[in-house]
């Protein structure tokens, strides 16, 4: 349970979409509302499909809600 | 031969199913199986054969407990690398995370999408829950016992049946089912 090394912009992408709510967020991508906040603090992994959800939520590539810290 | 894990449902938890483990190890022996293994008494069986079919081992296993014990128990089934996959992709990174908070609910099926959506949508609680497959991965931050997020509702919602293990118990059993991949399996 290691910390992630992956930074996520979801915090910033919502409140570019209207002010979205974490649990707005949630129920479009099918998890619980503090399974968002985790993911937003890097202290939950979500899956490959959650991770895709989000990035189809905000209309945007992977890349710009997740980054990997290379060497980091 | 492949190695798969058997998980009942609501055994020995209070209910009316109560089995002892010698018996029930006896009746998955019954059955052909190799190197049956049981862990706990919360129903957990673990066995190796060279049948494929996961579907169907539930169901002869399922006949089988309701002609030797006379319950009806319903249970779900994994191979090893199914188990070592769902362990591998814990999803709780914080360090301070309780492995005790930290369950999988494994489901007969793959839940639908409407009972999905309608289930994160009421549910008002702290816990963190994600579908992954016919798996859902579930985190209690204020513990399982007063939690209104239970078996119960779980299935409720997700039209299908299913039994959750924590995070313990789910290392303890992928540790068993390598041990008797290895061949070490004559033990407890």
């Amino acid at each position: 349970m290691a910390a992630l090394p992956i930074d996520n912009q979801i915090r910033r992408l919502r409140f570019e979409h209207g002010e979205m709510t974490q649990q707005q967020l949630a129920e479009r991508i099918g998890v619980t509302r503090q399974t968002v906040n985790a993911i937003e603090l890097g202290k939950y992994s979500p899956s490959l499909e959650v991770a895709f959800r989000i990035a189809v939520v905000f209309k945007v590539p992977l890349e710009q809600v997740f980054q990997y810290r290379h060497g980091g | 031969m492949t190695v798969f894990i058997s998980m009942l449902r609501a055994v020995n938890v209070g209910g009316t199913s109560r089995i002892k483990m010698e018996p029930l190890r006896a009746a998955y022996e019954g059955l052909g199986f190799k190197d049956v293994r049981s862990l706990l008494q919360s129903g957990n069986v673990l066995f190796r054969t060279s049948l494929k079919d996961s579907r169907q081992l539930a169901q002869r296993i399922k006949q089988e407990l309701e002609r030797k014990f006379g319950l009806e128990i319903d249970g779900v089934i994994r191979t090893l690398p199914e188990l070592a996959s769902i362990v591998e992709r814990s999803p709780v990174l914080s360090p301070r995370a309780d492995p005790a908070k930290l369950l999988v609910m494994f489901l007969a099926s793959v839940p639908d999408a409407q009972g999905q959506a309608r289930l994160v949508k009421t549910h008002k609680g702290p816990e963190m829950l994600e579908v992954r497959g016919p798996e859902v991965y579930l985190y209690y931050p204020e513990g399982v016992g007063r939690s209104k997020l239970t078996t119960a509702v779980l299935e409720r919602h997700l039209g299908a049946m299913g039994t959750a293990r924590n995070w313990n118990t789910l290392t303890k059993l992928l540790e068993a089912a390598r041990e008797i991949e290895r061949g070490g399996g004559a033990g407890e």
